[in-house]
C-alpha cells in the first residue's frame, strides 16, 4: 500500500459485520477492501457460541448445506445456580430441531468468518490480513483514509467503515464516543474443552448434528451481573463466564475471571459435564453493553460503525449479537450505495444508516431491552436472593420425611413470610416483567 | 494430555502467540500511584498486570487483547494499543 492507493470502501476488521458489509458492497461492482489485524478473518474474534444464522441464510441459501456450524442449537436451559444446586428450565421444542433450526448454530468463529470471508472474496471483495489501523486520516474534519502508523503506510477511500468489535479504539479516536466506560462492556473468558463426540451426545442427550446451549445464571458468577455458559461443538465444549465490568468493579471480592471460570467448572452441578474433557485453548474477549440510550455516534463525515463496535448487542436474555452484526453491515451497504449514487459521503448522506437500523429488528430490539441491565443492576436480588430463596423452598417442599405435608408447608409458608415482603415481591416481579422479558 | 485442573500459565502455554519485540500496554506509573482501585491488577484474565514495589507494570506477552484493563483504568493510566499487524494471539476456537 502507498499513500495515493484510494479505494471505494475501506471496511476496518473482517467479522460479521465488515464481512457482510463487504459483501453486500462488492455484490454491486463497488470496489471494497477489508482490512484485519489478524492472520486471518476470525483470528482476533471470539463470541460465546450460538451463531444467529437468520441474516446469513438470506444471503447464502447454502448455509445450511455448507457453513462450517457445528451443531444447531436443538436444546436450551436456562439455569440458576445455587452454592451447590441447580433450578432450571429446560427446551427442547420440536420446532427448532428441524431446518432452519430456530437459526441457532453453535460454531467457531474462526471457521465460521473465514466462511464468509471467502464469500465475500467471490464476490469481488479484497482483504488485507496482519495489518491493523491504528487511526483515520482526516482532511477538513472528514474521515479520508486510514493509516497503520508509519508515514506511507495509508490508504484513501470515499467512505469508511469502522467494524473493529467490542474493544474499538477508533471509534473513540474518532469522537464518536467517550472513552468506554465500565457499565458500557462485559468482559467474558472462555475454554474449548475436547470430549469424544460419542460422550457429548450421551452426555446432553444429544443426536446427529443437535447441540444444547445451556446458560447459567447466579452463583455460576459468583453473583455478578452475568452468566456462565456451556455450549456443545460436535467434538468439543465451549464453556464459559461473562459479567458486567461495573458490577465487578463494585464487588468488595472480586475474583480474577479465570478464577471465576475454574470455580464455575467445578461447581457440583457443571463438573460432571466437562469431566474428563481437554482444555485446548483459552480465549477472552469483552460483550459491548451500551444499550439503547448509551450508543455511539453512528456516523460523521466519511465514516460509519457497525457490529459490535456500534455496541449494536441485544443485551437480555437473547445475547443476539451476530445477527444485529450482519443486520447494521448490510444497512451500512445499502446507504453507502446511495450515497454513491449521489457522490456524497457527507455526515447528513450517511445519516441514512441510523434509519435504516431505527426501522429494523436492530434498534427496535436494543430500544426494548434498554432497561434489562439497568434494572437487574438495581435489583440483584431477582438474579441472587429468589434463586437461592427458591430453591431451598423447593427443596424443602420436595423432601421426604414422616413430617406431615401440611406442616411443611406453614413451615415454607413462615419462612418465606420471615424472608421477603411480599409487596416489594410484587414490585419486583412487575419491574422484572416490565423491564427484563 | 493434561486433563486434571489447569492453572493460569497451564491455559496461557495453550493460546497461539506471536510476541512483538515492543509492548503495545504503555503505563503511565503517576497516574497508578493515585488509583483507589487498581482493578487491572484483578481484571486481567491473564494476569498481565503486576505491582511491583508500587509500581504497576504489564507482562504484555500474556496479552489475550480483550481490553477490559483499559476501560477499568477509570483513570486513564493504561494506554492500550493493539499489537501489530500479525502480532498477538491467534484464536483458534474463539
Amino acid at each position: 500500500m502507498n499513500q495515493t492507493d484510494k479505494m471505494e470502501v475501506i471496511i476496518v476488521g473482517a467479522g460479521p459485520s465488515g464481512l457482510t458489509c463487504a459483501y453486500a458492497l462488492a455484490k454491486r461492482g463497488i470496489e471494497v477492501v477489508v482490512i484485519e489485524r489478524g492472520e486471518y478473518p476470525g483470528a482476533k474474534n471470539v463470541f460465546g457460541g450460538i451463531f444467529f444464522s437468520s441474516i446469513m441464510e438470506k444471503l447464502f441459501p447454502d448455509f445450511l448445506d455448507n457453513a462450517p456450524w457445528e451443531r444447531y442449537v436443538g436444546k436450551r436451559k436456562f439455569a440458576l445456580l445455587a452454592n451447590e444446586n441447580e433450578m432450571a428450565f429446560d427446551l427442547t421444542p420440536a420446532a427448532f430441531n428441524v431446518a432452519p433450526y430456530n437459526h441457532s448454530f453453535l460454531a467457531r468463529r474462526g471457521s465460521m468468518d473465514q466462511w464468509l470471508a471467502k464469500k465475500a472474496e467471490e464476490a469481488g471483495a479484497s482483504i488485507i490480513t496482519n495489518y491493523c489501523v491504528r487511526d483515520f486520516l482526516y482532511e477538513n474534519g472528514k474521515v479520508v483514509g486510514i493509516t497503520s502508523g508509519g508515514d506511507e503506510d495509508s490508504l484513501l477511500a470515499d467512505v469508511i467503515v469502522c467494524a473493529e468489535g467490542a474493544n474499538s479504539l477508533l471509534s473513540e479516536k474518532a469522537r464518536l464516543r467517550k472513552k468506554i466506560s465500565p457499565g458500557r462492556r462485559s468482559i467474558a473468558v472462555k475454554e474449548n474443552i475436547r470430549l469424544p463426540r460419542s460422550v457429548i451426545e450421551d452426555r446432553f442427550g444429544l443426536t446427529d448434528r443437535q447441540g444444547a446451549a445451556y446458560e447459567y445464571f447466579g452463583a455460576s458468577v459468583q453473583g455478578l451481573l452475568g452468566n456462565g455458559f456451556i455450549y456443545t461443538n460436535q467434538d468439543s465444549l465451549s464453556v464459559g463466564v461473562g459479567f458486567s465490568l461495573s458490577d465487578f468493579m463494585k464487588s468488595e471480592n472480586a475474583k480474577n475471571p479465570n478464577d471465576i471460570l475454574d470455580d464455575f467448572k467445578s461447581h457440583p452441578v457443571i463438573a460432571p459435564l466437562v469431566r474428563g474433557g481437554e482444555t485446548t485453548e483459552y480465549m477472552a474477549h469483552m460483550i459491548p453493553s451500551d444499550g439503547f440510550d448509551y450508543l455511539p455516534k453512528l456516523y460523521r463525515d466519511g465514516l460509519l460503525v457497525v457490529g459490535d463496535a456500534a455496541g449494536l448487542l441485544n443485551t437480555s436474555f437473547f445475547h443476539e449479537g451476530v445477527n444485529l452484526a450482519m443486520s447494521s453491515g448490510l444497512s451500512a451497504a445499502e446507504t453507502i450505495i446511495e450515497a454513491k449514487e449521489k457522490n456524497d459521503f457527507t455526515a447528513e448522506a450517511l445519516s441514512q444508516y441510523e434509519e435504516k437500523l431505527k426501522a429494523s429488528f436492530v434498534m427496535q430490539d436494543l430500544k426494548n431491552c434498554k432497561n434489562f441491565l439497568s434494572f437487574l443492576h438495581k435489583h440483584k436480588s431477582l438474579i441472587n436472593d429468589y434463586p437461592t430463596l427458591m430453591n431451598d423452598i423447593l427443596v424443602d417442599y420436595f423432601r421426604v420425611s414422616e413430617k406431615p405435608k401440611s406442616v411443611v408447608k406453614k413451615e415454607i409458608f413462615n419462612r418465606v413470610m420471615k424472608n421477603v415482603k411480599l409487596t416489594r415481591v410484587a414490585s419486583d416481579m412487575w419491574g422484572a416483567w416490565s423491564n427484563l422479558i | 494430555m493434561k486433563t486434571g485442573k489447569l492453572s493460569l500459565d497451564d491455559k496461557l502455554f495453550l493460546v497461539k502467540t506471536k510476541k512483538d519485540a515492543a509492548s503495545h500496554i504503555k503505563i503511565n506509573k503517576k497516574v497508578c500511584k493515585h488509583c483507589e482501585h487498581k482493578m487491572c491488577l484483578v481484571v486481567c484474565p491473564a494476569k498481565t498486570y503486576e505491582e511491583k514495589s508500587g509500581a504497576i507494570e504489564a507482562s504484555y506477552e500474556n496479552c489475550l487483547e480483550c481490553g477490559s484493563c483499559r476501560v477499568v483504568c477509570t483513570d486513564g493510566a493504561i494506554v492500550w494499543e493493539n499489537p501489530r499487524g500479525g502480532f498477538g494471539v491467534t484464536f483458534i476456537n474463539g
